[in-house]
C-alpha cells in the first residue's frame, strides 16, 4: 500500500472515502502485543489557545487542554494502527493521565496500549507509599485496571544517588513486579536519561535475572545516534544503548526522534542534506525511518501537538520504508551540519519550568537555536525575534539569578544558568 | 504599607516560590512574575549630566525627549506632584546603561548636559543601598548573585552572605536594582544624590584586591556591559 500524503490529509480533514484507512507497520513486545511502529506522545497536548500544554499561562487550569481535539487525535491515531499512548503523571501540569483517560475510554480497552510512569519529580514522591499512590492515581485517572507498559521514569535525571533514593532504597521495584505478577501491569521498563550508572546497574540486575526488563526507553535519533556524547559529555550514544538493548532482546522505546521538534523544523543545515536524498521528503520523515530502520524498535514516540504531525507521521510509516545504506550515509552528514550549528540541547520538555523567578527556560532556549539555525545577523531582526519569543521582558535570560534549582530537572543536563548568561550577553552584545 | 508589611510581603513571596519548586511534581507552568514597587525616593535619581535636583529643575521644560529616546526605558516623566512633568530615572524597567548618552545628546534645554562615555562612566547620580532583610540571600537562603553579576562597576560584591557596596565605584546606574529578583520591593534600591559628584579614582591594583577579597566562588563581573 503507497499513500500519498496528499491522500491522507483528504481522509483526516475533508471526511474523504478512504478505504481501507492505512496502517502503520505493526512490531510486536515481549508478551505479543501488537504495536504500531508511531507511539503517541501525551506530553505536548494541544491546547485551547493553539500551543503546546507545558506552556500555557500562570492561572490556567485543566481547561487549557483541548479535550476535543485530543478525542479526535486519538480516533485518528486508532484508526490508523496507532495504539501505543505514553504518558506520565507529570506531564502537561500533571493533566495529561487525566485527559488521556477520557480520551482512551471512548475505545475498546483491548484496543490500545498505555505506557505511563512512575515519575520522580519531587522528593516528596520518593517514599513507597507516595509511590504506590502515584501507581493507583494513574489507573483511576486512565480509567483502567491494568497498565500494559508501565516505566520508571527518567532514571539517571538528577544522577544515580537520586536514582537510589527514588526506585531502589524505598523498595518499590520487588512491589512493582508484585503488580507485574498480579497482571497490573503487563510490561515493566524504564525510560533513561542522565546518569549512565543508572542504566549501567538495570542492566546489570537484568543479566542476573532479578529484574528482568520487558522494554526500555531512549533517545535516539540520526544526532544522538554517535554524536550524543559530542553535545554532552555525561550522554551516553543511542548507538551505544540501543546495542546493549538489543543484544539483550529488549523491545526499544524511542523517545525525542526530532528533538523535540527540533530537527523537524526548518533548518538549512538539515535542508541542504536532505534535498540532496530526496528533494520530495518531509525533513520529520528522515527521523522516523531512521529509527524504524532498526528492528529492535517496539515503536517511536512522537508528542504530535497538532494533528498534521499525525497525518505527516502515518504516512511516513505505512508502511515504513527502511533507509538505504546511501540515506544513512546521508543523514550522519545532516546530524555532523546539525551540530555546527552549535544549538542548545534543549527539548522543550519543560520539566525544568515553572522557574521560581518566573523565567522562561525553554523559550530563551528556543529563541537562541532560532537564531542559530536561520544565522540571523541584523541586531533588530534578533531583538524583534527576541520580543516575540519572550515579550514579558520580566521572563527574560537576563532575569537568571542562576540560583541553579532548574538544573537537576533537565534530562538533557543542560547547564541552565550558564546558557541564560550567554543569551543575555549575547543580547546585551547587540547594543541599541 | 508600612516597612514591617513589606518584609512580611516580600518573605511570603520568596517562601512561596521556593514551596512551588520543592512540590514541583509535574512540567511545565510558569511562576507569576510581579514590577517591583516605585517606592518613594526622597531625592530623584536624575540622568548624569543633570548635575543635581536644583539645577535640573531650573532648567528642564518637561518636553520628555529624553525619555523618547532613552533606549533602556528607565528614563521616565515622573508622577510625584513635587516634580511633575520633570523626568527622572526609574529602574524597574530598565537601567542606565554606561556605554549609552542619548539623553544628553537630545536635550534641547540644556537640563541634561552632553557627556562624552569616558564623561559619563566617572559621574555619581547615587548610590546602590542594600537591605538585608529583604534580601533572599538572608530571608531564604537562595543563592542569588544578581546584584553583583549585573553591576558594571564591579562595585557590588557578596562577601560572606552579605552584600557589600563600595560606595567609591557605584555610580548609581541601578543595574543592581533593576535585576534584583526580591519583591514586592527589591532589596538593593539607588538613593539619588542631590548634587552629583564625581566616583573617586580608583588606587592600581584596587580592583585585583576586591576580587581577592570576594574569594572562591563569586561570579566575576560581565565585561560585555562596558560598550
Amino acid at each position: 500500500m503507497n499513500v500519498t500524503l496528499r491522500q491522507l490529509f483528504a481522509a483526516a480533514f475533508a471526511g474523504g472515502e478512504q478505504s481501507p484507512a492505512p496502517k502503520v507497520t505493526v512490531r510486536t513486545a515481549k508478551h505479543g502485543e501488537r504495536v504500531g511502529l508511531l507511539g503517541y506522545g501525551a506530553m505536548r497536548l494541544p491546547t485551547l489557545d493553539g500551543g503546546h500544554a507545558n506552556t500555557w499561562d500562570e492561572g490556567a487550569s485543566s481547561q487549557g487542554i483541548d479535550q476535543a481535539m485530543v478525542n479526535e487525535h486519538v480516533d485518528f491515531a486508532l484508526e490508523h494502527g496507532v495504539n501505543y499512548f505514553d504518558t506520565s503523571p507529570a506531564y502537561c501540569r500533571g493533566e495529561s493521565e487525566r485527559v488521556m483517560g477520557e480520551a482512551l475510554s471512548r475505545h475498546p480497552r483491548d484496543s490500545y496500549y498505555i505506557a505511563t510512569k512512575l515519575s520522580n519529580f519531587s522528593p516528596s514522591q520518593y517514599s513507597f507509599e507516595a509511590s504506590k499512590k502515584l501507581f493507583e492515581d494513574s489507573l483511576r485517572y486512565l480509567k483502567t485496571d491494568h497498565i500494559d507498559f508501565y516505566l520508571l521514569h527518567a532514571v539517571g535525571n538528577g544522577g544515580f544517588e537520586t536514582f537510589g533514593k527514588r526506585y531502589i532504597e524505598n523498595g518499590i521495584l520487588p512491589w512493582l513486579f508484585e503488580q507485574k505478577a498480579k497482571g497490573r501491569i503487563r510490561n515493566l521498563g524504564w525510560s533513561y536519561h542522565g546518569d549512565p550508572k543508572a542504566v549501567e546497574w538495570l542492566l546489570a540486575k537484568h543479566d542476573a535475572g532479578e529484574y528482568v526488563w520487558d522494554f526500555a526507553q531512549i533517545q535516539m535519533n540520526y544526532v544522538d545516534w554517535r554524536h550524543a556524547q559530542e553535545v554532552n559529555k555525561r550522554n551516553l550514544d543511542a548507538s551505544y544503548l540501543y546495542g546493549e538493548l538489543e543484544r539483550r532482546g529488549i523491545p526499544v522505546v524511542i523517545m525525542e526522534p526530532l528533538l523535540g521538534g527540533r530537527l523537524a523544523r526548518h533548518n538549512e543545515a538539515l535542508s541542504g542534506e536532505f534535498a540532496r536524498l530526496d528533494p520530495k521528503a518531509t525533513q520529520a520523515s528522515w527521523a522516523f525511518r531512521f529509527c524504524g530502520t532498526y528492528p529492535g524498535v517496539l515503536t517511536i514516540l512522537s508528542g504530535m501537538t497538532h494533528k498534521e504531525n499525525i497525518v505527516d507521521n502515518v504516512a511516513t510509516l505505512s508502511p515504513l520504508k527502511p533507509l538505504t545504506e546511501a540515506e544513512l550515509i546521508g543523514l550522519e552528514r545532516a546530524a555532523q551540519a546539525y551540530l555546527g550549528t552549535g544549538a542548545i540541547p534543549c527539548n522543550s520538555c519543560n520539566y525544568c519550568m515553572p522557574c521560581p523567578f518566573g523565567l522562561d527556560i525553554p523559550g530563551a532556549f528556543e529563541f537562541m537555536n532560532r537564531v542559530r539555525d536561520r544565522r540571523m545577523a541584523d541586531p533588530r531582526e534578533i531583538r524583534r525575534e527576541y520580543e516575540r519569543a519572550i515579550p514579558d521582558p520580566r521572563r527574560r535570560a537576563d532575569r537568571c539569578i542562576g540560583c541553579g534549582r532548574c538544573v537537576s530537572h533537565c534530562p538533557q543536563t543542560i547547564d541552565i544558568p550558564k546558557e541564560l548568561d550567554a543569551i543575555a550577553a549575547f543580547m546585551e552584545g547587540l547594543g541599541r | 504599607m508600612n516597612r514591617r508589611e513589606f518584609i512580611l510581603g516580600s518573605a511570603t513571596l520568596a517562601a512561596g516560590a521556593a514551596c512551588a519548586l520543592d512540590e514541583k511534581t509535574t512540567d511545565g507552568g510558569f511562576a507569576p512574575v510581579s514590577w517591583p514597587e516605585r517606592g518613594a525616593k526622597e531625592v530623584p535619581v536624575l540622568p548624569p549630566g543633570a548635575h543635581g535636583e536644583k539645577r535640573f529643575a531650573s532648567k528642564c521644560v518637561g518636553c520628555a525627549l529624553c525619555a523618547a529616546v532613552c533606549p533602556s526605558k528607565c528614563l521616565r516623566p515622573s508622577v510625584n506632584p513635587r516634580r511633575f512633568g520633570r523626568v527622572e530615572l526609574d529602574y524597574r524597567h530598565g537601567w542606565c546603561k554606561p556605554g549609552c548618552t542619548r539623553c544628553g545628546e537630545v536635550c534641547p534645554a540644556g537640563a541634561i548636559e552632553p557627556l562624552s562615555k569616558g564623561e559619563k562612566r566617572i559621574v555619581r547620580v547615587g548610590r546602590a543601598i542594600w537591605n538585608a532583610d529583604l534580601c533572599l540571600r538572608t530571608s531564604e537562603g537562595v543563592s542569588c548573585h544578581a546584584c553583583q553579576k549585573h553591576c558594571p562597576e564591579k562595585a557590588v560584591k557578596a562577601i560572606n552572605g552579605a552584600i557589600v557596596v563600595n560606595h567609591d565605584a557605584c555610580v548609581g546606574c541601578g543595574a543592581c536594582e533593576h535585576y534584583c529578583p526580591a519583591r514586592p520591593q527589591t532589596a538593593i534600591r539607588v538613593e539619588g544624590f542631590a548634587v552629583h559628584h564625581e566616583t573617586r579614582p580608583m588606587p592600581a591594583g584596587a580592583a585585583a584586591a576586591k576580587d581577592a577579597i570576594a574569594g572562591p566562588g563569586v561570579v566575576a563581573g560581565p565585561e560585555w556591559f562596558l560598550v
